[in-house]
Order: C-alpha cells, then structure tokens, then sequence
C-alpha cells in the first residue's frame, strides 16, 4: 500500500510541477501585481462598472435602466426584478434574446445573477460590451441576494399572467 | 467488488477519458479555471491561482496513467483522491447555498447540484474499483511485470 501511496502522490507532484512550470509568466505576472482585483480582468473591464444595491436601486427608479438577470429561468421564474429581462448566461440562444431588447445603445443596462459568489453577471456583461450593444453596462455585484435581503421590489413570472 | 477484465478495462477508460478530457478544458484557459476556483471562497487568491495552475495537469496525467494502465493503482488512487476532494466541495458548496458554475470542464461546466455530485461519486466507485483489483489486464503494468 505504501508503494501505490508513494506512486499516487508521486503522480500529483509531478503532474503540479509540470503545471506550475507551463504557467510561469502567469505567476511571474501574478508576482508583478495583476489580478489582484480578478483573475479574468473582469472588474477592470473598461465599460463595465461595478454597483452596489443603493446604485442599482437609484437606477430602478429611474425607471430608464434595463435590468438582464443571467440566472437560470427556473431560477428567474421564481423572483426576479421587476420588469428585468431573463438572458441566462449558459444559454445558446443569448444573443436573440438581446437582440430582443431595446436597441437605444445609450439605455443604462444593469447585469446580475445571484449574488456575490456568481461570475455569470460579470460573463454576460463582457460579452454584451464586446458586442457593442450598449454603452452604459452596469453589474450589480450583489445580485438577487442582496436586492431581496434588502427587501426591494421583486416579480415572480406568474405575476405578469 | 468487480473483477471482470472488460469492466475494469472500461472503468479505466472511463475515469482516465473523464480526466483527460477535464483537464485539458482547464488547462487551455488556466485564468478561467484559476476564477473558478477563488468563486469558492475557501482559498486564499494565491492558492486559488496555484490550484489553478496545477490541478490540470494532474488531473491529465492521472487520466492518462489510467488509459495506459501505467502505474495504474497510483493513477486510481490519485484520481480518488481527487474525487473524494470533489465531493466534499460540492457538497460543501451546496450546504453554503453558493449560486457556482462547477469549472469541471472549462466553458462546459454546469452548475454545482446533485447531478454533479452523482457523477462523482459514481466515478469514485469506478476509481477505488480499479485501485482494489490485483490484476492488471491489457495495461502496460503487465507488460512491465513480464519484462522484469
């Protein structure tokens, strides 16, 4: 058992080694201070800002921003935002569903998902600025989580019935 | 316990396939995988590069051991390893109520859930199989073992 232990550990060791070794600049620029913030440049994304709960309610009310949750539609039918669009993040067909929204390219768009553990707001957001959509693309970091914790407004889809 | 040559030899295939395959989705975009493993907030951002980094080309090299039947019980037991570790994050995850894309197989990857953890715990099955079974059928192991 010793010997299948000492292979088995044996394999990790090299095998991460070889790994670290391939790696070398993106450690090397790890060390050099980037992605301290995120490791795929998400939140330093250009046209992409990063608001809190008070930001995106601000924006609510405003009533001009369009809200895009990039949950799972299970997940939207059971509460979402009022009025906010559902474009899941997974979903092939995403770029119809956007291009089904307003095409203004000045309307504020606010991107969330659950909550602060979730990427899929910041993914959907990327995706939406490369492509030009719209100019003002805002992602509420703090996602459903934080909208319902602080108990905004919400819609169930069986409200719009 | 099943001993059947042919079942071995396609559990081998299977866990080694899954490995590969996993790894290497990883290994092509290390950031993404290195993203993922920080949005499980239980390492430190340092750790979570390094595991992205390297876990990978674990997985790769275990999986590929595995196909070959080279160091075939090594392989099974580190691949075990592995999955054992799997389970416990998915299911601590779950318990933590986390909303996580997996990273399992790079932009593939599902949600964390229970058919995720189904198919761990049914490839650990296959894994511990292939590390309990002395024989070695159609592995370089046996091929080894005759030319000693």
């Amino acid at each position: 058992m010793m010997k299948i232990l000492k292979e088995a550990v044996s394999i990790v060791l090299l095998a991460g080694l070889v790994g670290l070794a391939v790696n070398t600049p993106l450690l090397l620029r790890y060390a050099r201070g980037e992605f301290r913030a995120d490791f795929l440049g998400l939140k330093d994304h250009v046209s992409m800002v990063v608001i809190d709960k008070d930001r995106a309610l601000g924006l609510f009310e405003q009533g001009r921003a369009i809200f895009i949750d990039s949950r799972s539609p299970a997940q939207y039918a059971q509460g979402h935002i009022p009025g906010a669009r559902n474009v899941p993040w997974g979903d092939p067909s995403r770029e119809e569903l956007l291009q089904g929204l307003n095409p203004d390219r000045s309307t504020p768009v606010i991107v969330y998902c659950s909550g602060e553990a979730c990427r899929d707001s910041f993914h959907l957001a990327q995706w939406i600025s490369d492509r030009g959509y719209f100019a003002n693309i805002f992602v509420f970091s703090g996602g459903w989580e934080t909208w319902t914790s602080a108990g905004r407004p919400v819609e169930r889809s069986d409200d719009k019935e | 316990m099943i001993r059947n040559k042919y079942i071995l030899l396609a559990f081998r295939l299977i866990v080694g396939g899954v490995f590969i395959w996993s790894g290497l989705l990883k290994a092509v975009h290390p950031l993404d995988f290195a993203q993922n493993v920080e949005n499980y907030q239980l390492l430190p951002r340092l750790l979570s590069l390094v595991v992205g980094l390297a876990l990978p080309w674990v997985e790769m090299a275990a999986g590929l051991l595995l196909v070959l039947g080279l160091f075939r019980r090594g392989a099974a037991l580190a691949a075990a390893g592995l999955l054992g570790a799997f389970i416990i994050l998915i299911s601590v995850t779950m318990v933590r109520g986390l909303d996580l894309s997996c990273g399992c197989f790079g932009s593939l990857s599902g949600k964390v859930g229970l058919k995720l953890l189904a198919q761990d715990i049914i490839l650990l099955v296959m894994a511990v199989n292939i590390l309990l079974c002395l024989p070695s059928h159609f592995s370089l192991d046996s091929v080894r073992s005759k030319s000693v």
